[in-house]
């Protein structure tokens, strides 16, 4: 055998490149070669198939109990094994129809609030039937349980297990000690309305948790479908169940598929493949690029979120005329364009232009630098200042954008930004502690959308002064006392009076003196497959899919 | 000598954990960040998320929180986990067997793949074989696993349809009866050969891509130390003598060539479970790499520790497999 001669690059160089280009014209060719049909084993037995829809997302269920989790993909499995006393009509969020109550009065005033239940009801652990207890026991727990999403009812009742009252078996009474016209809404919310087998979850109580550990993994509830296996981070798969109160006549599916899918590009494919009937949160340029896909529909229906920059009001920014002026600075335009790719469209105030109360004349701010120049000078801050701003966290419509198109615009008018990324838990540690407001940020984005049908719900939690941090949610620490009369009046307002106090608090809070910059409304877009039907969107839970309503 | 060097190593482990542990340990407190308002989500009252903190010991001084977790520790209690609101221990037991299925296919595929690639283009060497090769290893170690796992899906599923996309098992397919958590084993321990083969027909793509990176490296290590031994006075004596060609490359130079490849493989674990994260987001694949971004991204302290314990352990441990394989394949070793 010979020894190693010397290496001559050329005789290496010619055949790597002659190599390299066609392993390239190998790859460039496959990539571009036209798909195999979509009719695959994927979509075919979706067509012959109507028992199983199969929906990929994102996010992975961590918590099946309503008294804690807070999340979307726990929320919809609980939407779909756990029902309600009542719930919101199709896609209104006005129209409240029966469930597990078959029937309700209210007095006058609407503070004492009665229910007749339906007979009947299994649950899922093999006990029948519902009753008044259950009732009692499941919303209760969610307030005293002291956890996420105690606040719910907690507006309603201090003291639930007295507010909710057995009368017989089957007749349940809130007693909530003012008029409240919009319980019905709050108890149609899938986040804690839910009515659990109360007798399970007294009996797995531990360390005073209200039974909390036992219901974050387990299946309680009395919904068209039970919770068959739950393969954690993987899926989640809903079989039928059988006693279901409301039957199975009709065209309904059989087994649900909830798999979590992290990446977009990957969901993109199984849609397209038909390996999934059902998926959302793609890239705005994955949606684009499906629009054109006889085989799905893409559809973008209104949700409620709002995103948004608050502005402490405090410091540099305590002026109004400091916070006009940064609502002429940004350029909403082109955040708008380059955000959604025309799936989302401006914000103008604390309510989404679907909840009652929106007020669709209040005042719109454009970007106009002229003015900005002249409101900063009014409220003293001249150029060569420096605002603070603290992103990521993964909050607020495309990060990233928000805060460069604001630095872009400020540095127009001699205006520096100095922005601080933080991931989730660093932004909660400063937005919600307990720092005076001289070290907190001058602007912060924030996500938000209201639990029910209700302009209080939604504007209280984020600008009454004593909602402040730590404690509250009233990030940009904003107090206006006009601001908080208008709360107070609405908290326990008649519809009529609601609406009007909400038009005067938009009036001040989208003109006047504003808390934030009001970014956007995104849409829910959502891929479905061309074939599947009786999909309904409600705002109030726009990605909280019915499956007993769909069928192929 | 070999048992009293395997008692010395996991002394030393111990000790790497518990440096690990205090390192990590403060260095996930020194963030600024308050997890305990991230559980309680932002529309939690005050007194909510005080409970929670105290629940979770995150109000006691530093230093007893991390002898709580010492404590907890020796008993194989890793804590409770803010992200998925179950015991850490819990989590590890589902998410770790789907990383380790991962990991060791792409560990297989580069020893089946990557030194047999270096031998041959070692014995061919500057023939169109090397370069063949030489241009897969530069390209293995030149795309980044995110980028090769995006294209790997486009072609060999969205294209050519001959691997699924994503996942462990079909939708809706049963899991086999857990014995190692290993898909690929469980089944075939069960008996169930569809099953068999459907878990590997989906571990095939990600592991073929998480490996890639890492049969590039076993193929030019490989190929180096072939050519090396190649040349040694030794191999000439032998062929001198009348020894075949066959012979002297199985029996002389392999043996001596794959000694530093064993060594790489051992360190190549490390890069794999960090490559892992990136392929298991793109595959939608069950392990302990999502679970630890959404860890790290919720500063859940328990969690974090215990990701990082445990990869630390498959590392140090699967070294020492390849250090007591070094000495089996050189008897001159001694540790």
């Amino acid at each position: 055998m010979s020894g190693p001669s010397r290496y001559d690059s050329r005789r290496f160089a010619r055949p790597a490149l002659r190599g390299a280009f066609a392993l390239g014209l190998i790859m460039g060719a496959v990539a571009v070669a036209p798909r195999p049909a979509t009719a695959q084993v994927g979509r075919a037995v979706a067509s012959t198939d109507n028992g199983t829809i199969t929906y990929v997302t994102d996010e992975t269920p961590l918590d099946l109990d309503p008294a804690s989790n807070s999340g979307s993909a726990s929320a919809l499995i609980s939407r779909n094994i756990d029902d309600n006393l009542v719930a919101f009509d199709g896609a209104s969020i006005d129209a409240i129809r029966p469930v597990l109550a078959t029937s309700w009065s209210t007095n006058a005033d609407k503070s004492v609030w009665t229910f007749h239940l339906r007979h009947g009801v299994s649950f899922h652990t093999g006990r029948c039937c519902m009753t008044a207890d259950d009732v009692q026991y499941s919303l209760g727990r969610t307030v005293t349980a002291g956890l996420a999403a105690s606040y719910l009812l907690g507006r309603f009742m201090t003291k639930p297990f007295s507010q909710i009252k057995v009368l017989d078996q089957y007749t349940v009474e809130f007693d909530l000690g003012h008029s409240q016209p919009i319980f019905l809404s709050a108890l149609a919310s899938y986040f804690t309305g839910p009515i659990l087998d109360a007798q399970v979850l007294k009996a797995h109580v531990v360390k005073n948790d209200w039974g909390h550990n036992w219901a974050t993994g387990h299946d309680l509830g009395a919904g068209p479908y039970v919770l068959q296996s739950w393969v954690h981070n993987q899926q989640a798969v809903l079989a039928q169940f059988p006693a279901y109160w409301g039957g199975w006549s009709g065209p309904h599916f059989s087994k649900v598929i909830i798999r979590t899918v992290p990446s977009s590009t990957t969901r993109r494919e199984l849609i397209e493949s038909g390996q999934a009937d059902l998926t959302n949160d793609l890239t705005a340029q994955d949606n684009q690029a499906l629009q054109g896909n006889t085989q799905v529909k893409v559809v973008s229906p209104p949700g409620t979120s709002i995103h948004y920059i608050a502005m402490t009001d405090a410091g540099l920014l305590a002026s109004p005329y400091a916070r006009q002026a940064l609502s002429y600075t940004f350029n909403y335009d082109a955040y708008i364009k380059a955000a959604f790719h025309g799936y989302g469209r401006r914000a103008y105030g604390p309510l989404p232009s679907t909840l009652l109360g929106y007020d669709p004349h209040m005042f719109h701010y454009q970007t106009d630098l002229t003015k900005a120049r002249a409101l900063f000078q009014k409220a003293g801050i001249s150029s060569g200042t420096t605002l603070t701003y603290i992103a990521g966290g993964g909050v607020g419509a495309t990060p990233g954008l928000v805060e460069t198109i604001l630095q872009a615009q400020l540095a127009q008018l001699g205006i520096t930004l100095k922005i601080q990324y933080v991931n989730a838990s660093g932004y909660a540690s400063i937005v919600f502690g307990s720092e005076p407001a001289a070290k907190r940020p001058n602007m912060l984005p924030v996500s938000w959308y209201p639990d029910y049908n209700d302009p209080y719900d939604e504007i209280q939690p984020l600008l009454e002064a004593d909602q402040a941090p730590p404690g509250g949610t009233n990030l940009g620490l904003y107090h206006n006392a006009q601001v908080d009369a208008l709360l107070k009046d609405m908290k326990y307002a008649n519809r009529e009076t609601l609406i009007r106090d909400a038009y005067q608090l938009q009036d001040i809070t989208s003109r006047v003196d504003p808390p934030c910059i009001w970014l956007d409304e995104p849409t829910a877009v959502t891929v479905l497959a061309a074939n599947l039907k009786g999909v309904l969107f409600n705002p109030l839970g726009i990605d909280l899919f019915n499956f007993y309503a769909m069928h192929h | 000598m070999l048992a009293r060097m395997i008692v010395r190593r996991l002394a030393f482990l111990i000790l790497v954990l518990i440096g690990l542990s205090f390192i990590t340990f403060m260095l996930s407190h020194v963030v600024p960040a308050d997890p305990a308002r991230l559980y309680a989500g932002p529309r939690a009252s005050g007194a909510a998320v005080a409970l929670i903190r105290h629940q979770f010991g995150f109000d006691l001084p530093i230093w007893a929180q991390y002898a709580n977790f010492l404590g907890n520790l020796k008993d194989g209690n890793f804590g409770y986990s803010l992200v998925s609101n179950r015991p850490v221990a819990a989590d590890l037991h589902d998410y770790l067997p789907a990383t380790i299925e991962l990991t060791l296919g792409a560990m297989v595929m580069a020893i089946a793949v990557g030194i047999p690639l270096g031998v041959i283009a070692g014995v061919w060497n500057r023939s169109w074989i090397d370069y063949g090769v030489r241009l897969i290893s530069g390209l293995g170690l030149a795309m980044p696993a995110y980028w090769l796992a995006l294209l790997a899906q486009l072609i060999f599923f969205d294209h050519l349809r001959w691997f699924p996309a994503d996942s462990r098992l079909d939708p809706a397919a049963i899991p086999p009866p857990r014995i190692t958590g290993l898909y690929t084993i469980d089944s075939l321990l069960a008996w169930d050969p569809g099953l068999f083969v459907q878990s590997l027909w989906h571990l095939a793509l990600p592991s073929a891509v998480l490996g890639f990176g890492a049969t590039a490296v076993l193929a030019r290590m490989v190929r180096a130390s072939m050519i090396d031994a190649l040349a040694q006075d030794y191999v000439r004596t032998a062929r001198a003598k009348g020894v075949g060609r066959r012979a002297v490359i199985i029996r002389h130079v392999l043996r001596n060539a794959l000694l530093p490849a064993t060594t790489l493989v051992g360190l190549q674990i490390g890069s794999l479970l960090g490559g892992a994260l990136l392929v298991e987001n793109i595959f939608s694949w069950p392990g302990i790499g999502r679970y630890a971004t959404a860890a790290v991204f919720a500063l859940d302290y328990n969690a974090v520790m215990a990701v990082t314990l445990v990869a630390a352990l498959i590392f140090v441990m699967v070294n020492l497999v390849v250090d007591v394989v070094y000495m089996a394949l050189d008897p001159r070793v001694v540790y």
